[in-house]
C-alpha cells in the first residue's frame, strides 16, 4: 500500500467511526471513479466496478470483467476481488451476508438502482458528503499529486502549442498531445479543444476541422498523475493576435487573477465566482457568465475532473487549506468567439499557490 | 477519459444503416408489447446508443429514449451549447440537454404516450439510483422493466457496416504495429501506437501490457515507463466509429511474434471455438481464452470461455477472441476479432 492510499485509508476509517457507519460501499468507473479509487485505490477502465470497505480495512472490489478482475489483483493484492457480469447482484448477495452492519453507500447519484430498490436497502445510508468532505481538501500528500499532475498538465501544453499549426486538424493535435503522455506514462487526460473564430460558443471533443491562420485555439487537458488530475486552460492564435482578440483576452486574465486574489481557507465557491464575474459585469459581458454561455467558472481538481465543487454564484461550499481547483471564467466574447484561462491552485489558510507556469497571456504560435 | 476523433461518417455509417438497426428494435419491441425501451449512455457504457445512433459521450451521460414508431429522442446532461456537436454526430429525433434525466424523461414518455404500461430499461439494476428513481416515481403506475435480453435479441447479426468497420479497424492496428520498432520499455511503444491509432481516427484507445510474461501473464494499464521482460504482451482495445475490437500480440526482443498470431487467426474460422482454440497455435498449450461480444452499453461482454465453453455465441456478430497459451518458450498471449459463422 502506498503512502497516498494508507493515508486515505486512515482518513476513511476515522470518518466511518465517527459517523457510525461499519463500512462504506463505493462506485466507480472510468468516468467517475473518485469514490471508489479514495477508498480501494483501484480505477477501473473499463466497466462499472463496486466495492465494499469495512472499517477494519477488509476490502471486496466486484468488477465485471474477468480483465478487471486481474487488474484489480494487481491493485490490491491484500482485498477479495471478484467478478460477474451482475455486479449489482453480486453486491446485494454479499451485503445480505453481512448482516445488520451499517453501510454507507457513495455516490448517490451513481449508486445501481438494483441496490437501492433491493431488500437490503434498509440497512443502508447515503454516505456521498461524508466522502466529499473527504475528497474536498486535500492532504499535503495529496495537494503534492495534483501539483505533479498540474506540472505534466503544463508540458502537455507545450506539445499542444507545437502541434497547433494550420492545416492540420483537431484531432491530428490531440493525437500529440496524447502520445506524450503516453511517452510520459500518463495513463489519463481528458481533453476538449475548440478552434475557430466568432462562431464557436465553446468546446468539443477533437473534430476533422482544421485549423486556420487567425484561428483562436481553445484547449482544455486535465493529466492524472497517481490518480489526482489537475487542469490548464489556454487560448492561443494561429499566427499574430489582433487587437480586438488582445483586448478581449484582458477581461479574461483580469478576471481569472479576480477570482485569485479572494482565494483563502474559508471563502465560498460563490465569492469566487462572483469575484470572476463581476470583471465581465464591470465590462459589460455579464450576460457571458451566464449559462447560456458558460458551465462554470472553475471546479474542483482531485481524483475526478471535475470535482465539488463547482465555482457558480450560488454554490455556497466553503473551501478549506487543501482544496485544489481550477479557477476558469470561460466563456464566449461576442467580438472574438470562445476564450478560455485558468491553472490549478491550491487553497492555503491566507491565500493559495498557483500551480501554473504556462505564460498567463494571450499565447500565439507562427502560421 | 481520453476520446479522439468524434466524428460522423456518413459513407461509414450511413443513416439508413442506424435506420434498420432502430427498426429492428422498434419490431422487436412491438411483439414484446414494449411501449417505450431506455438505453442508458455514458464515457465507459457507450456501447448500446451508439449502436442505434453514433452518439458517443465524450462526458458526463445521456438515456436514449426509443419508442414503438419514429426516431429516437436523446436526453444529456451535457451543456445546451454541445448539442449542435450532438446533432452532428447522432442520428436522433431530437436532443433535449437536461440536468434531471429521470423526471424529463418520465414527462416526455407521458405526453408521447397517453397509457404507457410497459417501460424496458436496458440493464435496469445498473442505471444510476439518480436517474432511476425520479424515472420510476414518474412513470408511475407503469412498471419498469428489465430489456436486456430484448436488447439482445435484435443486437445482431452485424450488419455490413459493422462488418465494414470491424475490418477497417483491425487494419488500423496492424498498420499501427507495422510502423513500430522493438523497445525495452512500455512507454514508447505505447506511446507509438496511441498516436498512431488517433492519427489514423481512433475513437479510443486503450492499451494493457504484461510487462513480462516469464514473471506474470496478467495485463495491467502502465502508468510509469516499465521494463519489458524477455517476452512482454500488450493488448489493444480499439473503439472507431462506435466499435470495438481487441488484439492481442505477444512481443519478443525481435518484435511480435507474427506467426503465431497468425496461427490464431486462422483457427478463428472454426465454428467450434473452444476446440479451435485448442488446436491453433502449433506447441502451445490452451491455458485459458474469453470470447467477447457487445451485447449492451459496455462495448464487449464475456459471451464465453473456459468455465463456460459451450455457451452459444450469436451468429453473424463480431467477437473478440483472447487466449492464453502455454508454448515452447513460455506464455503466450494472443487475440483477434472473427465473425460467428451465421446458423
Amino acid at each position: 500500500m502506498d503512502a497516498l492510499h494508507q493515508e486515505r485509508t486512515a482518513r476513511l476509517k476515522a470518518a466511518m467511526t465517527e459517523a457510525g457507519f461499519d463500512g462504506v460501499m463505493v462506485h466507480g468507473n472510468a468516468w467517475h471513479c473518485d469514490y471508489l479509487r479514495y477508498a480501494t485505490d483501484f480505477p477501473p477502465i473499463e466497466g462499472d466496478a463496486l466495492a465494499i470497505v469495512l472499517v477494519d480495512g477488509e476490502t471486496e472490489i466486484l468488477v465485471d470483467s474477468p480483465a478487471e478482475a486481474d487488474r484489480a489483483r494487481i491493485a490490491r493484492p491484500d482485498a477479495s476481488v471478484a467478478w460477474s457480469e451482475d455486479i449489482v447482484g453480486a453486491a446485494i448477495r454479499r451485503l445480505e451476508a453481512m448482516g445488520n452492519r451499517r453501510i454507507a453507500t457513495a455516490p448517490a447519484t451513481l449508486m445501481p438502482y438494483g441496490i437501492a430498490r433491493s431488500a437490503i436497502s434498509g440497512n443502508l445510508a447515503d454516505g456521498t458528503d461524508l466522502i466529499d468532505r473527504l475528497l474536498l481538501n486535500k492532504s499535503p500528500l495529496e495537494v503534492d499529486a495534483v501539483r505533479r499532475a498540474a506540472a505534466m498538465a503544463a508540458r502537455g501544453y507545450r506539445v499542444f502549442m507545437e502541434a497547433a499549426r494550420a492545416g492540420r486538424a483537431e484531432y491530428e493535435v490531440s493525437a500529440d498531445v496524447e502520445a506524450f503522455y503516453r511517452s510520459e506514462g500518463c495513463a489519463e487526460n481528458f481533453m476538449i479543444m475548440g478552434s475557430g473564430g466568432r462562431e464557436v460558443r465553446g468546446m468539443h471533443p477533437p473534430g476533422e476541422r482544421r485549423l486556420e491562420p487567425g484561428d483562436l485555439v481553445t484547449t482544455e487537458l486535465t493529466p492524472c498523475v497517481d490518480g489526482y488530475y489537475a487542469q490548464i486552460c489556454r487560448t492561443l492564435v494561429l499566427g499574430e493576435p489582433s487587437a480586438a482578440q488582445l483586448r478581449a483576452f484582458d477581461v479574461y486574465i483580469e478576471a481569472v487573477k479576480a477570482g485569485y486574489a479572494v482565494l483563502r481557507a474559508g471563502v465560498t465557491a460563490s465569492e469566487v465566482a462572483k469575484a470572476e464575474n463581476d470583471v465581465f459585469r464591470n465590462h459589460g459581458l455579464g450576460k457571458y457568465t451566464t449559462s447560456e454561455y458558460t458551465r462554470v467558472r472553475g471546479h474542483g481538481c482531485g481524483l475526478f475532473v471535475d470535482n465539488k465543487p463547482h465555482i457558480l454564484e450560488d454554490v455556497d461550499t466553503v473551501l478549506g487549506a487543501g482544496a485544489t481547483l481550477i479557477v476558469h471564467p470561460n466563456t464566449y466574447h461576442p467580438e472574438v468567439g470562445y476564450m478560455v484561462v485558468g491553472d490549478t491552485v491550491v487553497v492555503t489558510e491566507d491565500g493559495y499557490e498557483d500551480f501554473g507556469t504556462v505564460p498567463l497571456e494571450l499565447l500565439s504560435v507562427p502560421v | 477519459m481520453r476520446r479522439g476523433l468524434l466524428a460522423w461518417s456518413r459513407d461509414e455509417v450511413p443513416p439508413a444503416i442506424l435506420d434498420a438497426r432502430v427498426a429492428r428494435c422498434q419490431a422487436t419491441m412491438a411483439k414484446e408489447g414494449m411501449d417505450a425501451l431506455i438505453l442508458y449512455t455514458s464515457f465507459p457504457r457507450p456501447a448500446a446508443v451508439s449502436f442505434l445512433t453514433h452518439f458517443v459521450p465524450y462526458w458526463n451521460q445521456g438515456v436514449l429514449v426509443v419508442l414503438r414508431d419514429g426516431r429516437p429522442t436523446l436526453f444529456v446532461s451535457l451543456s445546451k451549447r454541445v448539442g449542435g456537436w450532438i446533432e452532428e454526430t447522432a442520428h436522433i429525433e431530437e436532443v433535449i440537454c437536461t440536468p434531471r434525466l429521470g423526471a424529463t424523461i418520465a414527462g416526455f414518455v407521458n405526453e408521447r404516450h397517453e397509457t404507457p404500461k410497459t417501460i424496458g430499461v436496458l440493464e435496469l439494476s445498473r442505471l444510476p439510483g439518480g436517474i432511476a428513481s425520479p424515472l420510476a416515481e414518474g412513470l408511475a403506475p407503469a412498471r419498469l422493466t428489465d430489456a436486456s435480453a430484448l436488447f439482445a435479441a435484435f443486437r445482431h447479426p452485424a450488419d455490413e457496416a459493422e462488418l465494414a468497420l470491424t475490418a477497417h479497424a483491425e487494419a488500423m492496428v496492424q498498420d499501427s504495429f507495422a510502423g513500430i520498432g522493438t523497445t525495452d520499455t512500455s512507454a514508447p511503444l505505447v506511446s507509438a501506437l496511441d498516436g498512431a491509432l488517433r492519427l489514423r481516427g481512433a475513437e479510443e484507445v486503450l492499451i494493457a501490457v504484461a510487462p513480462d510474461l516469464d514473471r506474470d501473464a496478467r495485463f495491467i494499464r502502465p502508468e510509469a515507463d516499465i521494463a519489458f521482460g524477455e517476452r512482454a504482451a500488450v493488448q489493444l482495445s480499439l473503439a472507431y466509429k462506435g466499435h470495438w475490437i481487441r488484439v492481442t500480440h505477444t512481443l519478443g526482443r525481435d518484435g511480435i511474434d507474427a506467426e503465431s498470431h497468425a496461427a490464431l487467426r486462422r483457427s478463428l474460422d472454426g465454428t467450434t471455438l473452444a476446440e479451435s482454440l485448442k488446436s491453433a497455435v502449433p506447441g502451445a498449450r490452451l491455458r485459458s481464452w474469453s470470447a467477447e461480444v457487445n451485447r449492451g452499453s459496455n462495448p464487449l461482454s464475456v459471451a464465453a470461455d473456459e468455465r463456460n465453453p459451450d455457451a452459444v455465441l450469436p451468429g453473424g456478430s463480431v467477437v473478440s477472441v483472447t487466449a492464453s497459451y502455454d508454448g515452447p518458450n513460455g506464455a503466450l498471449l494472443l487475440g483477434a476479432p472473427f465473425i460467428v459463422p451465421s446458423p
